[in-house]
């Protein structure tokens, strides 16, 4: 059998060599005549195919062409999805051993890089993991099993301990041939003509390939529903498509509209204490730090208000961002309040400087108020009583977790007709109050800046206690007064911040939102 | 310098005294853990805390007496609990490392009537140890400021944390002497990081006396 095989691979290019010989040498015609051949040669395919696992390479240039020609052989090279979904994945020696188990086939299908897992030039060390190269995040311990004296990373020990006599996997599975997605893609809603131009440019970006785009739209433009269409495309066309966060509640946000999107498409989303993080997509959605399991993995990848907390200033976030997307892959940046470090990039950028509901976004007013004696001044006091003879409800921001605990008692015995609570990063109660906020059986919610960005209320009012603490930056003021008139019902809202000290990112922020404004309405 | 935990930049005073101290490990004021020093009256065997100065139910229904008594330094509250976790399941070898000056302290508010005591640290098994890395009462131990000797080994167990009480008391003596070593003369102290129904140190100290050790105490970091 073997022989015969082997004869009729012989004859076989030997035909071709003549044909060449004759002049027919483009690598067209080649690959034309070798599915004439192929006709009438069947078994010299299969034993091309034996081949290709043997090397686990594919001879692109004979049956991946062949393939889009010849539908009679199209169910023969399958490659399992379950091993292509494996490519780029950083794995420790456990997770390797228990991947292994899944199928028969691993050896012929997954290439594995080896390396190790922190590695010290000088006395400079780095956790190939998470990138960290911060010294003092480097802590060292008198290892049990091979008895010397070992490192172990504290900036990635939540993700498991990563140590110096440990080694890291890189699977990669080289694809046999690109494979389209069936994305039941059920979008309907039809975009404003500047959400279209950036959808667009998205689209454009990702199909041909451009390494780095930028879209810098204002708080309420509707910015998810730019993405889809260039996400669907990336998709159908073999791509694999990430989209990460620095905010856990804006990746949970975003779940359940892509999976009404993308209807057919399995959705992993990642982010810590969820049950989908061991698994892998096509379409992943997740937060930045769940990137730490990628390495050249994904075609595209969307980073959602990049200028969030961590993001902007945890280095290691940002490289091991870098290094989840793949060498020819794009990314895509998107923000309302770009950060100074990534203007200055100067990345191809997309501008869409107004709201899907065409309104200019509310100019934030500016109070001097003494905040000395009492948690709530006078004039506050003031404001909130007239802010509630509108319909409105009303969101305070403050500074810290201590403050909005002070301030809500307070609050609840000068107002006893309101419905008052407060929500925070270690309240309890987080979900249930917001839920509650929505569906307006809460009037008034004292939030720290948790709720700064992601979140949608349709009708609010927002005031800003203490605008001059060092949490409240240029990015978050902004994000802020974002929340107000995001519906297209009640496209107004008002944006009070109370200061005792009118610092630069006040008014950097007042300024901004301006620019934006009159940049719309030159449009 | 950053916080064990979470990792944010401590505003530590530069001074004399903090250059002398390098590498001083800490946590920051919200991740410190909120342990509790265990004072007043106590069982006499177990060393818990207790309304009054009597054996605890526990301590009444066990018959053999070869551990003369445990001291243990903190409460074992969800603080505790936290923190040890954090160190024997998270891996995180340096958790403990802040509470270094206190655990010595408690030691010897325990045992300094002792004369030429030495530590012996409950083992961990092979398995559990290639694991971890570490073995967390050794640990504990180099943190007190007296001769240690790991004189026993342990054959590999199923996780005492998914057993219930029946079970603990029930199972089979996992440790053996090392073969080889000169057993110290003075009283032995085993040290662990916790002492729950007191299994593991009976059945250290059992191995023990058989030995021939006559006095043996433990100390444990909870109870
Ligand atoms: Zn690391
Ligand atoms: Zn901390
Ligand atoms: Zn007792």
């Amino acid at each position: 059998m073997l022989k015969k095989l082997d004869q009729s691979i012989r004859t076989l290019n030997q035909q071709i060599d003549r044909n060449i010989m004759r002049g027919h040498a483009s690598m067209k015609s080649r690959s034309q005549q070798m599915i004439q051949l192929f006709k009438h040669h069947q078994p010299v395919l299969t034993s091309i195919r034996e081949n290709d696992r043997r090397n686990n390479r594919p001879s692109h240039q004979s049956s991946d062409i062949l393939l889009n020609k010849e539908p009679v052989v199209h169910e023969e090279v399958t490659q399992d999805d379950t091993y292509l979904l494996l490519d780029g994945l950083l794995v420790t020696k456990d997770r390797l051993s228990s991947l292994k188990v899944k199928g028969d086939q691993w050896n012929v299908a997954v290439n594995v890089d080896t390396f190790p897992a922190i590695t010290q030039k000088y006395v400079f060390k780095r956790c190939e993991r998470c990138l960290n190269e911060d010294s003092t995040l480097f802590l060292f311990f008198p290892c049990g099993k091979c008895h010397k004296t070992d490192w172990y990373c504290l900036n990635c020990l939540t993700y498991g301990r990563i140590t110096t006599c440990q080694t890291l996997y890189h699977l990669r599975v080289p694809a046999r041939k690109i494979k389209s997605l069936e994305t039941g893609f059920q979008f309907t809603s039809t975009l404003t003509p500047h959400q279209q131009q950036a959808s667009d440019r998205l689209a454009k970006a990702i199909k041909t390939g451009e390494r780095h785009l930028l879209i810098h739209a204002v708080c309420g433009a509707g910015k998810t529903e730019m993405l889809f269409h260039g996400i669907n495309d990336a998709l159908k066309s073999g791509k694999r498509v990430a989209v990460a966060t620095p905010r856990q509640d804006v990746i949970k946000e975003l779940l359940p509209r892509f999976q009404a999107v993308f209807t057919s498409v399995q959705i992993v989303c990642q982010y810590g204490g969820s049950d989908d993080n061991s698994k892998q997509a096509w379409l992943t959605l997740c937060t930045t730090h769940q990137l730490i399991r990628y390495k050249a993995a994904f075609d595209v990848l969307i980073i959602d208000e990049v200028d969030a907390f961590p993001y902007h200033h945890d280095q290691s976030l940002i490289k091991q961002s870098k290094r989840a997307l793949k060498g020819t892959g794009t990314f895509i940046y998107l923000s309302a309040t770009p950060r100074q470090a990534l203007v200055k990039k100067r990345y191809p950028t997309c501008f869409v400087p107004v709201r899907y509901h065409g309104h200019p976004l509310p100019v934030p007013e500016a109070y001097f108020t003494r905040f000395k004696n009492t948690p709530l001044p006078r004039n506050i006091k003031e404001a909130i009583i007239h802010q509630r003879e509108n319909n409105r409800q009303l969101l305070l921001f403050v500074a810290t977790i201590k403050q909005a605990n002070t301030l809500l008692p307070y609050l609840q015995t000068t107002f006893k007709n309101l419905t008052i609570e407060a929500v925070h990063a270690s309240s309890d109660e987080r979900k249930q109050h917001i839920d509650q906020f929505r569906l307006t059986t809460i009037d008034v919610l004292v939030t720290t800046t948790i709720l700064e960005r992601g979140v949608t209320f349709p009708s609010v009012d927002v005031f800003v206690l203490q605008a001059d603490h060092d949490v409240f930056d240029e990015a978050a003021l902004v994000q802020i007064a974002g929340r107000a008139g995001r519906s297209k019902n009640d496209p107004t809202g008002s944006v009070h911040f109370y200061f005792e000290t009118y610092t630069k990112a006040i008014r950097k922020a007042i300024k901004a939102i301006k620019q934006m404004n009159a940049l719309g309405e030159k449009l | 310098m950053k916080c064990l935990n979470c990792l944010t930049e401590l505003d530590t005073l530069v001074s004399w005294q903090s250059i002398g101290q390098k590498n001083s490990l800490a946590y920051c004021a919200d991740c410190q853990p909120k342990l509790e020093i265990i004072t007043g009256t106590i069982c006499p065997d177990c060393g818990r805390g207790m309304p009054t100065r009597e054996r605890c139910g526990d301590c009444q229904e066990r018959v053999t007496k070869i551990l003369s008594y445990n001291r243990s330094l903190y409460h074992y509250n969800d603080a505790c609990k936290q923190l040890l976790a954090l160190c024997k399941y998270r891996y995180h070898y340096h958790a403990l490392t802040p509470l270094k000056q206190e655990i010595h302290q408690g030691f010897l508010q325990q045992y300094c009537q002792l004369k030429k005591v030495t530590l012996v640290p409950i083992p961990l098994s092979t398995e559990r140890m290639e694991e971890r890395l570490f073995n967390q009462a050794t640990l504990i131990a180099s943190m007190i400021n007296r001769p240690m000797l790991p004189l026993l080994h342990k054959h590999h167990t199923d996780k005492q944390a998914h057993k219930s009480r029946k079970e603990r008391l029930d199972t089979v003596n996992p440790f053996f002497l090392k073969e080889g070593q000169v057993l110290p003369k003075g009283p032995i102290v085993l040290i662990d990081d916790v002492y729950t129904t007191g299994t593991t140190i009976h059945h250290a100290a059992n191995v023990l006396h058989h030995a021939g050790i006559t006095e043996i105490y433990s100390f444990t970091l909870a109870r």
